[in-house]
């Protein structure tokens, strides 16, 4: 299954999005750019330090070892020196590697956070339309990808200094040599290159095939009921072998390129490099007597000259990771299925719970009206009752007025001042949803009733837990209102989860009551008892609510018919069935009074 | 959605000021340890360091003495250097070790996981005919109290059979056992005088077809939804399993008809739509065993009673089991079992059971609705 896999890994990056995301991701290091270019310059210092502590030693051996009279003050001096760099080394690497972490650790969480707070700000469309393991994914993984990411231009850094100080300490040494060794670096770059190029389009593809086996995996385990059901164990199985077998081929060519290409050939020109020293070396030693210092020396500095490429080549596919996270991680920010926003000034508030709704239309494409010229008013304290089929523009109704979606035309009215120019804090305070699906979160039961909200005392919890009758099975858990929730609340039925919601909501005191086929699934006993509650949270408060059972909505002030976005009847139960239209229809169907 | 709650209640500013405490917790603990691991470079840096001293000063001293030529003495220092590598890999190699120890570990617990039911090879014979449930008791792995006792019924090849009760009452137990998620009961469940656990559950399973309340999707199209038990049944076919189950019209007036991608756990379906896939699925394989595990919850009355018709059209001859909490969907089968603490407390038909009044009555009044929707179904169906 899941063959139409979408992963950021498929498409095709160019250059010019690469940079713009590495860029990006810079900005997001700003902050921290204390740390991080602290690290930088103290690792460009210690290549500097390596390739001094071989001229020191060459110094050592060709100025006073030679003399086969050196003093022991001589040694002595030598030796604190050189443990005295190596010292000053050791110290320069803790920071550089403290820094560079803090720094990488610091950027990881401010992103986190920025991804986190976004979230928060956009429109329900995007919750609606994205599933929740791909966001948590994205604000977890995507953003621990990026502390490897950076390592790439810890190496870098280090690389060039090591680089350039080599040369400059080889110039010094031995012009002619240097300039044999230099004929290598072409060599290395074009080798450099072709990695490059080889390796990136290897790993994306390889990264795909991972991420098409995560996927494959993670919904075969999720339906696996449904798989054992039906017998396609082995069917799923084969699938899952291909997919598995893909991703092992792509795998084994990114070994191969990595086996022929990465420490091979670097190892190759260094081997190349040294022979090259040697011979010139040995070339020049018939005319003049070369000192063994200088030997050992350059060939120190030829290694470090190549050390840094190997790990420089080894630390591109982390900077892979992190550019094909940091897009994907930037498509977030950026996302712009916002909250529907406010006008300014936005400091209305809600004193009476007044809801009107002025020839509200509203779409979620911007072609299809779900909500056709919706006009109603719901006095302080009255109850209007949503009806109609599954698609008829209940839950759209609810949807605008909630401000999860920004409706079109029309306005709708809280009070007679705009819903648009509601302070929305004020507006969430007052206007209480209590959805079809109750969720609970992590914690304990009181958390679940308060939430947030530090100003709500255990009191005001317990109350609020008495009135919508959830009180008495709080008091039979073991440990009460500390009563751990784990997973969503899967050890409660459903009627008391839903119970839950109604403390949760109640407790808050709003003004406004928003209640979403509150009454669907659950058992008719805890039915009873839900029913109670919501005929007592109803009483003083304005409730608009969607019910599928006509049954419990007979006492509404105002029941709107909807169907295909319209309403189509209104007015009390009684004078509905009066009008003999499709209110009485739906009535008589539930009620089984059969119309022929 | 949780973020729907935090939107509802205006706590989204609280929840962020959380979620930044608990950053701030993990960027505490995180920089202990980076602290640590930025130890590890300059330790070796120093031991490296000391190592060179000494060379410098016993080499340079035997050096001095003619016992080492300098020559001796480079080649000592690079042999050195290249010491340095192999010690760090040491180190990584004993961490690796570790690692690699503790998830070779949690692979092998996960190996040596029994399955549930021991699948001995049975009968490779379709059940077919008459079902009988004559359960002692049965009680789940790791519980205390029994989950069912003395369940008994008998239903007749072509008859649905209705169970109800309250959450938790052991319906959804009966079911588990029916498709042999669990075999160690006392008593027998048999289907044409053979036990269900003496049958191959490759045979066995497949001609069952179980609706269950919360049913999963997979990220393809409806098409290839529907056709999960085969993939090679014809399009022609899934579309009468989509009319049966209500769907036809639905999938009509979604953007690619049948070829429309459902998304992530169908997602882009409404529940009953989901619910009605589910229930297509399981049509098309003509199983001789339907299980509807509240399987209608999230459909429409309207809806609900045409399934219901087909189903009493279309599956003459074939056994329907029907738990539920709606009332409306088992007033036309040929006997309900009302279950209450894992009892069957009592049985009959709709009408028995409105007679004997009780947990089934006290229900019915309180479900007008289904109550009413039973009478127009047996006027019409």
């Amino acid at each position: 299954m899941a063959k139409q896999n979408t992963s950021a890994w498929s498409g095709k990056m160019t250059a010019a999005t690469q940079f713009q995301t590495v860029r990006a991701l810079f900005r997001f290091m700003k902050p921290y750019a204390k740390y991080f270019y602290g690290a930088l310059i103290l690792a460009a210092a210690i290549s500097v330090v390596n390739v001094l502590l071989p001229r020191l030693l060459q110094t050592f051996m060709n100025q006073h070892l030679h003399r086969m009279s050196p003093t022991w003050r001589l040694l002595i001096v030598f030796a604190l020196l050189y443990f005295t760099i190596t010292l000053v080394k050791a110290v320069a690497q803790f920071f550089s590697d403290y820094w560079f972490m803090s720094a990488a650790e610091f950027m990881v969480e401010d992103v986190r956070m920025k991804l986190y707070r976004k979230l928060h700000t956009l429109g329900m469309r995007y919750f609606d339309q994205t599933p929740a393991g791909s966001l948590v994914s994205r604000v977890t993984n995507d953003t621990s990808s990026f502390t490897d990411f950076w390592e790439l231009f810890l190496t870098l850094t280090t690389g060039v200094f090591a680089i350039v100080s080599a040369f400059i300490a080889m110039w010094l040494t031995d012009v002619h040599v240097m300039l044999v060794t230099l004929l290598f670096v072409p060599l290395l770059l074009g080798s450099i290159w072709l990695y490059q190029v080889v390796a990136t389009k290897v790993y994306r593809h390889m990264r795909e095939k991972l991420s098409q086996l995560n996927a494959q995996l993670a919904e075969a385990i999720t339906g696996m009921s449904v798989i054992q059901q039906f017998r396609q164990e082995s069917r799923l199985a084969g699938e899952f072998a291909q997919t598995n077998n893909a991703y092992y081929q792509a795998r084994v060519r990114m070994v191969k390129t990595n086996s022929l290409l990465l420490s091979p050939m670097v190892d190759l020109l260094y081997g190349g490099a040294i022979i090259a020293v040697m011979l010139t070396f040995s070339w020049t030693s018939q005319s003049a007597t070369i000192a063994a210092g200088t030997v050992y020396a350059f060939l120190s500095y030829v290694a470090a000259f190549y050390n840094p490429f190997d790990s420089a080549m080894d630390s591109l596919s982390s900077f892979q990771d992190g550019v094909v996270a940091g897009s994907r991680v930037l498509a977030i920010l950026a996302d712009d299925t916002l909250e529907p926003a406010q006008q300014a000034p936005a400091n209305g508030r809600i004193t009476a719970g007044k809801v009107e709704f002025r020839d509200v239309s509203f779409s979620y494409d911007g072609e299809h009206d779900v909500l056709k010229h919706i006009s109603f008013v719901a006095e302080p304290g009255q109850t209007v009752a949503l009806v109609g089929h599954t698609g008829s523009g209940k839950s759209s109704t609810i949807n605008a007025m909630m401000r999860f979606y920004e409706f079109q035309s029309g306005d709708i009215l809280i009070d007679d001042q705009s819903i648009r120019q509601l302070d929305m804090a004020d507006f969430r305070r007052q206007v209480g949803l209590v959805l079809q699906e109750p969720f609970l979160f992590y914690g304990d039961i009181a958390f679940n009733i308060r939430l947030y909200n530090s100003q709500i005392a255990d009191e005001q919890i317990e109350a609020a837990a008495k009135f919508v009758h959830a009180d008495e099975f709080i008091r039979s858990l073991p440990q009460g209102y500390h009563e751990p929730v784990v997973e969503r609340g899967a050890a409660f039925s459903t009627g008391q989860r839903q119970l839950l919601s109604f403390a949760r909501t109640i407790v808050r005191d709003p003004k406004i009551l928003v209640l979403d086929e509150a009454t669907a699934n659950v058992d008719t006993e805890t039915e009873t008892i839900i029913q109670q509650s919501l005929a007592k949270m109803r009483q003083a408060r304005t409730t608009i609510a969607i019910a599928h059972r006509l049954s419990t909505i007979k006492d509404a002030d105002l029941i709107l018919v909807l169907d295909q976005g319209e309403i189509v009847e209104r007015g009390s139960h009684e004078s509905l069935l009066a009008q003999h239209g499709r209110y009485a229809d739906l009535y008589r169907m539930q009620m089984g009074e059969t119309s022929d | 959605m949780g973020i729907k709650v935090l939107k509802t209640v205006g706590e989204a500013a609280e929840d962020t000021a959380d979620f930044q405490t608990k950053i701030n917790d993990s960027i505490r603990a995180t920089r202990h340890a980076e602290r640590l691991d930025s130890l590890f470079n300059p330790a070796i840096t120093i031991l490296t360091g000391i190592s060179f001293v000494g060379t410098i000063i016993y080499g340079g001293y035997l050096v001095q003495t003619g016992a080492l030529s300098i020559g001796s003495l480079i080649t000592f220092v690079t042999y050195l250097s290249a010491l340095v590598w192999p010690f760090l890999g040491l180190g990584f190699f004993f961490n690796n070790l570790q690692r690699g120890n503790a998830a070779y570990e949690r692979i092998t617990t996960l190996l040596a996981e029994q399955p549930a039911t021991l699948d001995k090879k049975g009968l490779k014979q379709v059940p077919r005919g008459d079902l009988q449930i004559d359960l002692t008791t049965f009680q789940y792995p790791d519980a205390t109290e029994a989950a069912l006792q003395n369940v008994h019924a008998t239903v007749q090849a072509g008859n649905t059979l209705g169970l109800v009760g309250p959450v938790g009452s052991g319906k959804s137990t009966l079911i588990q056992l029916l498709l042999r998620e669990f075999d160690q009961y006392v008593g027998s469940i048999k289907i044409n005088q053979i036990d269900i656990r003496d049958y191959d559950k490759d045979t066995y399973l497949p001609a069952i077809g179980y609706v269950p309340q919360d049913n999963f999707l997979f990220s393809t199209s409806v098409l290839e939804n529907i056709r999960f038990a085969d993939p090679n049944i014809s399009l022609a076919r899934v579309q009468e399993a989509a009319r049966w189950a209500a769907l036809h019209d639905d999938i009509m007036n979604l953007p690619d008809g049948y070829d429309t991608q459902v998304g992530e756990q169908g997602i882009s379906l409404s529940g009953g739509q989901r619910q009605r896939l589910a229930i297509a699925r399981a049509l098309i394989i003509n199983p001789d065993i339907l299980i509807l595990d509240d399987a209608l919850s999230a459909v429409d009355a309207k809806t609900e009673q045409q399934i219901l018709t087909m189903l009493h059209n279309q599956r003459r001859g074939k056994t329907t089991i029907i738990a539920t909490h709606r009332l409306s969907a088992v007033v036309q089968a040929a006997e309900t079992l009302v279950f209450e603490h894992g009892r069957v407390e009592a049985r009959g038909t709709h009408s028995d059971l409105i007679q004997q009044g009780g947990w089934y009555a006290r229900m019915f009044a309180a479900q007008q609705l289904s109550e009413k929707l039973d009478q127009e179904v047996t006027t019409h169906g």
